[in-house]
């Protein structure tokens, strides 16, 4: 009977098992694997890392827990004698009535009462996870797109790709307007997944979104619809986190939305939610999919098979939603405690010199530290990412794991500790900001110190790059660079060939080159509005980032025009670096070509 | 403006099988309220032991109401709990569970075990892990018609039926197996695995030694993997014993082996305890590339940590579980009795079975043609005239007209006895009239041929057409 074992080739598994695309091995959870080598205990382990990458809310534990001590039969079966058979063996997929009706009118509560939902358009799944696959399975075939604004909650990759073989194409979104939504980066990002022979399905938004804390405005969610009505596509609005708006009156949903205009067009309109965030409840994988479509909701319906939510659960949360008493009580006090929160670390953080996007919703901000970066790169935002987690023992979620377009910028969270450990979590950033500034400063004296072999060759370019910043205004700035550089860019080669192998790269034949192929983006100054179409014409490259630079580039022009005033004390190497600079502007606004030092002045090795 | 998902039929969803479901819904018996309602038998529920799960609950009502041991609170701590490994102390009571089922020959590590939202998502999750779209996997028939659903329809996969015949009580055969491989490469479809259920849902039968033997030489020699579904193990009541394809590795000191690494086990408290409702699954694999893989997948489909806590609670209550399924084993086993009688009463034979919450009913002989139209039309007396939904065979893929899947576990005793009259007193009324029209077709042809032909003659047309059934 034994089996003799010849050598064969190992049974492969399918592509999916073997993918790569659920992300989970990406560096950002190395940040994880730290936290749980050496968690943050108050007495056990002071020291250790504190947790603040996960989106969960402890903030109002008490109230859930109160309500069962002071309803017990929530957790029973009831008097009934077949309560718990009767339980055990519910399996329709349509889910406990009673649950639908309650958490359709949590819903409504969560919104104020604004718009209305029906129990009947209720689909019951395992999680938003699941929920957010399932109508990717729905709305797209493999190989079709969903445009999802950037930067994005990470599972994304997981939840809307992996299984089902669909892409995510970015809308890139910018710090220059506080990464809102806009129609031309919609416009643009559909002509990009044209271009790449994708078929566009539907636009996934995340309103609040994680992971910038902030809701959407109305007007930007009308633009949203139209866009998606006149690309005939659907729209998922993922509204998982509207219960921990903790400025309640800035929540619009896209439900508020439909509502307004008749529910016209609706039928292609689907909505997320779960009770993971807003009651604090991941482990009970509470999900729904909340959809105007009769279609989807049959489907979505049939698809639940491989993803019900536990009926001891569903049993559960139905007595706690439909006590409104209770729920009016529970959305008022956790969002005040949440509120409160964020005022807390958005003022710690500040104390600390670091600002953060302006939130209004979530359990975590959006955390700018563009101006600590050494480059304006990923790596440089996985460095200092690094040294938080390893110095400061906070584990934080870069924005490039989101996808962010821009490097610098960090998602804290706040909702899933003590007060204590946030104050403590604040103290340790505000020393680690202090020292780091303290240290910037010392790197910067010993590079002037060190300076010396540089000076001959610095100081030609020096005269010239000096002179032109001077003596311009900053609004021809641009223009006039562009004229004076291509006459004397062969000067300046032969003057500063060592220092700038940046100048020998974009040397004559290429800069002319390019000069010509992106005429119409230097004839004009470089307005926002220049910059964004370039941004639109340039999608993938990291030019998307213009406006956010631009407003940096005034900065760092206004701190070299200052340097100049007091000429006689500039250190010659400056000088050589405010030419440089200049010149690195220039190409980079004619060229489309990032140089990727960061664009400063004081990020310059030299 | 959807995917083809949505418009594609593989969910099965249409099938005859959920039209009977629907029917019931429409109009379901209720002793007192509707005692000519259609009473379901097409729902393969234990409700058989229900008074041993609340009886445990009532001596221990801590775990359901979110307490520890010491009256402590646990709720913060499962509401946020959602590693997708589960809770440890759940997947070791299960996994010992699973032991004491198969009489604690074989035992299982709780790190190869993934748990999933009810066994619909873990094959559809094995699935996922083991074959591409337009891969195939090979399914002895009849098999149950939801893997239709959960195998194919978001998965992309293909379903190649190994056919199994009454000739032989359905048994998977070695020549059936290579012709279902040979089937599938003639459809260009790459195969990738074997996928049986032990017991077989819906045959009510578990697999011989020598079964599980075939297929471990079979994707020994393909190459190929074995999904083993024993979501019915514990049910098993009667001889002979339940052998589990993890025995088998073991006995054939496979475990370890490449071989087992391509062996794939899924199981659920659905049915061994009777909680469809909970949603409790799991997939059980000693490839760590495929229980990476799918405990990635569970993200999709986890088990609430509510159900989980309570579950560990009980299943770590060994003398409870002891009791449980010795009991649960014998009140199937009774009702299996029953029904078999019933039916044999009114002529009705069943596959002789072991095991599952259902029987294989043969009703070749009430067909008016030995056709699947013959069947459906059967089946639709069955369920409008009768009142009993039952599952055609067709839906479940029988390559043979004329058997129906019955359950018997998923009412109560009376319910049952009565449906075995209606049975009884259906067939006598087929019997009765089916001779009159014969006699009247016999009197009409005696007219014509004016010759007067003997009563045995109808007897062996109704032997032949039997007989050409089993020739099939």
């Amino acid at each position: 009977m034994a089996i003799e074992i010849v050598q064969q080739p190992a049974v492969g598994l399918s592509k999916i098992a073997v993918s790569e695309t659920h992300g989970e091995n990406s560096p950002y959870f190395a940040g994880w694997k730290a936290y749980d080598e050496n968690p943050y205990h108050e007495k056990h382990n002071p020291s250790g890392v504190i947790q603040m990458g996960l989106a969960e809310n402890q903030v109002s534990f008490d109230l859930l827990e109160e309500y069962l001590e002071s309803n017990q039969e929530a957790t029973s079966w009831g008097k009934k004698v077949s309560g718990f058979k009767e339980n055990a063996l519910f399996q329709d997929y349509h889910g406990l009535l009673a649950f639908r009706k309650a958490i359709a009118s949590f819903m409504e509560q969560v919104r104020g009462g604004k718009a209305k939902f029906s129990p009947e358009r209720v689909v019951l799944t395992a999680g938003a996870t699941a929920a957010n696959e399932l109508l990717t399975f729905i709305l797209a075939d493999p190989g079709d797109a969903l445009l999802v604004p950037t930067p994005y909650y990470p599972g994304f990759d997981r939840d809307l790709r992996w299984r089902t073989g669909v892409e995510i194409v970015p809308i890139h979104c910018e710090s220059s307007n506080n990464f809102q939504i806009t129609p031309e980066a919609l416009e643009s990002a559909y002509d990009h997944a044209t271009s790449m022979n994708m078929k566009v399905r539907g636009v996934l938004i995340t309103n609040p979104s994680n992971p910038l804390g902030a809701t959407i405005q109305r007007k930007v969610l009308e633009q949203i619809l139209d866009f998606v009505t006149r690309k005939n596509i659907h729209m998922i609005s993922d509204e998982i986190y509207s219960g921990s708006v903790f400025y309640a009156d800035e929540f619009v949903s896209i439900a508020d939305v439909l509502e307004s205009r008749n529910y016209k067009d609706s039928e292609r309109c689907h909505i997320v939610y779960s009770l993971s965030k807003d009651l604090g409840l991941p482990g009970f994988r509470v999900g729904t999919v909340y959809s105007y479509n009769d279609q989807v909701v049959t489907t979505a319906r049939r698809m639940s098979s491989f993803t019900l939510i536990s009926s001891q659960t569903q049993l559960l949360l139905a007595s706690v939603l439909s006590n409104k008493e209770f729920t009016q009580k529970y959305i008022k006090i956790n969002r005040e405690r949440l509120r409160k929160r964020y005022e807390t670390i958005v003022n710690g953080l500040r104390k600390a010199g670091i600002e953060c996007l302006k939130g209004n919703a979530g359990l975590f901000c959006w955390m700018n530290l563009t101006p600590y970066l050494k480059d304006a790169t990923k790596e440089s935002e996985l460095e200092i990412w690094k040294t938080i987690m390893e110095e400061v023992k906070l584990n934080i979620s870069p924005g490039s794991s989101c996808r962010c377009s821009e490097a610098g910028w960090f998602r804290v969270c706040f909702a899933n500790m003590s007060e204590e450990t946030l104050e403590v979590a604040l103290r340790r950033l505000h020393e680690f900001m202090d020292k780091r500034r303290l240290s910037m400063a010392g790197r910067k004296g010993e590079r002037e110190r060190g300076a010396g072999t540089m000076e001959v060759i610095w100081a030609g370019a020096a005269e010239e790059g000096g002179r032109l910043i001077g003596e311009r205004s900053k609004d021809r700035y641009h223009f006039l660079i562009r004229d004076t550089m291509a006459s004397k860019l062969k000067q300046f080669q032969s003057k500063a060939v060592q220092a700038s192998q940046f100048l020998s790269k974009h040397g004559n034949a290429y800069y002319k080159q390019l000069m010509e192929e992106n005429k119409q983006y230097v004839q004009e100054p470089a307005t926002v509005e220049k910059c964004n179409e370039l941004s639109k014409k340039l999608f993938y490259t990291r030019l998307a980032s213009i406006p956010n630079r631009n407003e940096s580039f005034w900065k760092e022009l206004d701190y070299v025009k200052n340097l100049w005033k007091n000429k006689k004390d500039l250190h010659v190497e400056q000088a050589g670096i405010a030419a440089l600079f200049g010149v690195e502007c220039f190409a980079w606004f004619c060229a489309g070509e990032i140089v990727g030092r960061g664009f400063t002045i004081t990020g310059y090795h030299v | 403006m959807l995917s083809a998902k949505i418009t594609c039929n593989s969910h099965g969803q249409d099938s005859s099988y959920f039209l009977g479901w629907e029917e019931y819904e429409k109009n379901p018996y209720d002793e007192v309220k509707n005692p000519n309602g259609i009473i379901q038998m097409g729902l393969a529920e234990n409700q058989l032991s229900f008074d041993l799960l609340e009886s445990w609950l009532d001596s221990n009502p801590q775990p359901a109401a979110f307490k520890k041991h010491n009256n402590q609170s646990i709720f913060k701590e499962l509401a946020l709990f959602q590693d997708y490994h589960g809770l440890p102390a759940f997947k070791n009571a299960l996994v010992k569970f699973m032991s004491e089922i198969r009489g604690n020959t074989v035992s299982f590590d709780p790190n190869n075990l993934v748990l999933t939202a009810g066994a619909t998502s873990a094959n559809e999750t094995l699935m996922f892990c083991l074959a591409n779209p337009g891969d195939a996997i090979l399914l002895p028939t009849p098999y149950y018609p939801g893997f239709d659903r959960d195998l194919k329809w978001r998965t992309g996969a293909e379903i190649v039926p190994i056919h199994c015949s009454s000739l032989n009580g359905f048994r998977i055969t070695k020549s059936a197996l290579e012709e279902a491989y040979k089937q599938a490469e003639k459809q260009n479809l790459k195969v990738k695995g074997v996928l049986v259920t032990n017991p077989s849902n819906p045959l009510g039968t578990s697999l011989s030694l020598h079964e599980l033997d075939l297929l471990v030489n079979f994707i020994s020699s393909k190459n190929i993997h074995l999904i083993s579904d024993e979501i019915y193990s514990g049910t098993v009541f009667s001889s002979p014993s339940f052998i589990s394809i993890m025995e088998v590795l073991q006995n054939r000191n496979l475990m370890n082996t490449e071989i087992s690494k391509r062996v794939h086990i899924v199981y659920s408290l659905s049915k061994d305890l009777g909680l469809p409702g909970f949603r409790i699954g799991a997939i059980y694999s000693s490839n760590e590339l495929v229980v990476a893989s799918a405990t990635k997948m569970s993200s999709f489909g986890l088990v609430s940590s509510q159900t989980q806590y309570l579950l560990s609670e009980i299943l770590s209550d060994k003398r409870f579980t002891n009791t449980y399924l010795s009991e649960n084993r014998r009140r199937l086993r009774e009702r299996h009795e029953m029904m078999v009688k019933g039916l044999q009463k009114s002529g009705i034979r069943c596959l002789q079975s072991n095991a599952g919450l259902f029987c294989w009913v043969d009703m070749r002989h009430l067909l008016s043609s030995n056709t699947f139209e013959g069947e459906m039309e059967l089946w639709k007396k069955i369920v409008y005239e009768v009142g009993l939904n039952i599952s055609p065979g067709s839906s479940c893929h029988c390559s043979e007209p004329g058997w129906f899947r019955v359950c018997f576990a998923n009412m109560s005793e009376e319910t049952l006895v009565l449906a075995m009259q209606r049975v009884t007193s259906f067939v006598e009324a087929m019997v009765k009239k089916n001779n009159q029209s014969r006699h009247q077709q016999l009197l009409k042809r005696n007219s014509r041929r004016s010759k007067s032909l003997p009563k045995w003659v109808f007897e062996l047309s109704f032997h032949q057409r039997e007989i050409a059934t089993d020739e099939r």
